[in-house]
């Protein structure tokens, strides 16, 4: 099939490298703080040190998570689901209300991106700058900045993969051990996996990521409404677009207030034209707004032809905060963190496994008694040490013996314990349940019981 | 057909990343690698926990773009070109 003149075969086309103009304004002074206190946040939390340990550290090697003191083990899984669950409708609830303000100030590709393109103007300067030594030949001096920017580029991924994995890895050691060359095998792998994937995603795919990847851009429009905050052009005001002389009246040469000096285009790290209306591409980050808002001090007129508006507002209509939508995302979003709370406080400290040991069923003694051995897992989630004593109840004559009278076990601690139930030979036949049951020896609190199988030689016919 | 076939391979990797990443928390979180056994016996590269998460990731990730791969190919019901577009 040869291609028809004039039928596109293909929608694809292939990317132009945006230069984003640099702007500067209200919201850009929002996103250099909400950039530095999320960055500040990411590279700092790793270092804090809490009651003698790393205070935020997702131990994958131990199977333990410590927050702040807290410990969390592989049971309390579902609390970490039950948060992505709290994360993403708060997610939702911001959306219905502002739009994507996710995207614009707090999305890790968005800051990310902005700190390499801040990297990017300290080698290759600003934007006419940057276009230029881009069309240039090879030359000393672009040789130079470009390798400055890749040295620069490489060094900082290197050091964001390095403190992401300081999450799961104690970062006091890892710091040393990349100096020294003498890393663990999997630290350095995903050191360089997830540093790799910083400068690909921050220094070349930028904003195709948004494009392209992102399954939140894909669907962020089904929480708008028309009280949904954007970033509107008024073309009531703006059209017809034009440039004239400053000082010179405007409206008598039938002219709106957009001089058409394209600068909001210039300034969008989309390469979009938001005069064009809401798309998909937008990222809601304000850039074209702070570059206008110059334009039109700069023109003596007022400022907001580009600003964040709802459609009602954009049409002269009231704009809801309180609507149906919101309220559901709100109150849903309340119930989840109430319950997360409760959850968190509820969560019972101790944890007992029994585990049947499978070699023997029961054993009968010469004193006539059966016995059943056991294999005891203790979990103290507590950030305390607790003494606790065993004890087996549900079946009448029944004794528990362990080797020792009382276990010591330290905050976030494991123990495993083996130990033997006996009872006697009249008072059980077949199987049966009993209770294991473990209590601080202080004052029975924490204290956690476990359902266990006894099991005894069925009874017999009387001979 | 090169750019194009390279976006939709940036596509079919990152979605079964996502997808890799959300298995591997939750086979994990369930399962301890170290209890693994391969036919009734732990192996010895299972000692290490980070190797089993390790292993387990790409294993999905694997898995999930063969998925992709699947889907991507089986609903592509354009034409196809002879010119080689």
């Amino acid at each position: 099939m040869s291609a028809v003149p004039g039928v596109e075969t293909s929608l694809y086309a292939a990317r132009r490298k945006i230069h984003a103009r640099e702007v500067t304004g209200r919201y850009e002074r929002l996103r250099v703080i909400a950039m530095s206190a999320l960055l500040g946040l990411f590279y700092g939390l790793p270092w804090i040190q809490w009651r003698g340990q790393q205070a935020v550290l997702f131990d994958l090697p131990a199977r333990k998570f410590h927050i702040f003191g807290l410990v969390f083990f592989p049971q309390d899984f579902f609390l970490l689901t039950w948060l992505l669950i709290i994360a993403a409708v708060t997610l939702f609830f911001f959306t219905s209300l502002g739009g994507r303000l996710w995207c614009g100030y707090a999305c890790p590709q968005t800051v990310w991106t902005k700190a390499f393109v801040t990297i990017e103007r300290w080698c290759e300067g600003d934007r006419q700058q940057r276009i230029k030594l881009d069309r240039a030949p090879w030359n000393p001096l672009k040789i130079i900045r470009k390798s400055g920017k890749q040295i620069l580029w490489i060094a900082f991924a290197a050091y964001t993969g390095m403190t992401f994995v300081g999450y799961f890895s104690a970062i006091h050691g890892l710091v040393p051990g990349l100096a020294t060359a003498s890393l663990g095998g999997w630290e350095t792998f995903w050191t360089l996996f997830y540093g790799f994937a910083t400068y690909g995603n921050a220094g070349f795919m930028r904003e195709q990521v948004c494009k392209y990847m992102c399954p939140y851009a894909r669907f962020q429009s089904a929480m708008f409404d028309r009280d949904t905050l954007i970033i509107s052009y008024d073309a009531a005001r703006g059209d017809p677009r034009g440039s004239r002389s400053r000082g010179t009246d405007a409206r008598e040469q039938g002219l709106g207030d957009c001089i058409d000096c394209t600068l909001c285009v210039q300034a969008c790290p989309t390469g979009i034209d938001i005069r064009d209306g809401l798309q998909l591409e937008c990222i809601a980050c304000a850039a074209c707004i702070d570059a206008c808002d110059g334009v039109m001090q700069r023109m003596r007129y007022a400022p907001g032809l580009i600003r964040y508006a709802t459609q009602l507002s954009m049409d002269g209509k009231r704009t809801r905060i309180v609507r149906p939508r919101t309220l559901i995302y709100g109150a849903l979003l309340l119930a989840l963190i109430v319950g997360f709370g409760v959850a968190v406080a509820q969560r019972q400290l101790l944890e007992l496994d029994v585990i049947r040991d499978r070699n023997s069923l029961y054993r009968e003694l010469d004193d006539g008694s059966i016995e059943n051995v056991y294999t005891i897992r203790l979990v103290n989630k507590d950030t305390k040490a607790h003494t606790l004593r065993l004890d087996v109840t549900g079946l009448e004559g029944a004794t528990l013996d362990s080797e020792q009278p009382e276990y010591r076990i330290g905050g976030g601690e494991i123990v495993s314990v083996p130990i033997r139930v006996r009872a006697p030979r009249f008072a059980v036949a077949g199987s049966v349940e009993v209770k294991i049951l473990a209590r601080s020896v202080r004052d029975d609190d924490p204290q956690s019981t476990a359902v266990a199988r006894f099991v005894a030689p069925p009874r017999q016919a009387t001979t | 057909m090169w750019p194009r076939f390279r976006e939709d391979l940036g596509v079919l990797l990152w979605a079964s990343f996502l997808a890799a990443c959300v298995a591997t928390m939750f086979f994990f979180a369930y399962f301890d690698p170290r209890l693994l056994t391969v036919d009734d016996a732990a192996p010895n590269w299972l000692a290490d926990r980070m190797t089993g998460y390790a292993v387990g990731f790409f294993f999905f990730w694997g898995i999930c773009t063969i998925a992709s791969f699947l889907t991507a190919y089986l609903i592509d019901t354009r034409p196809s070109d002879r010119n080689g577009k």
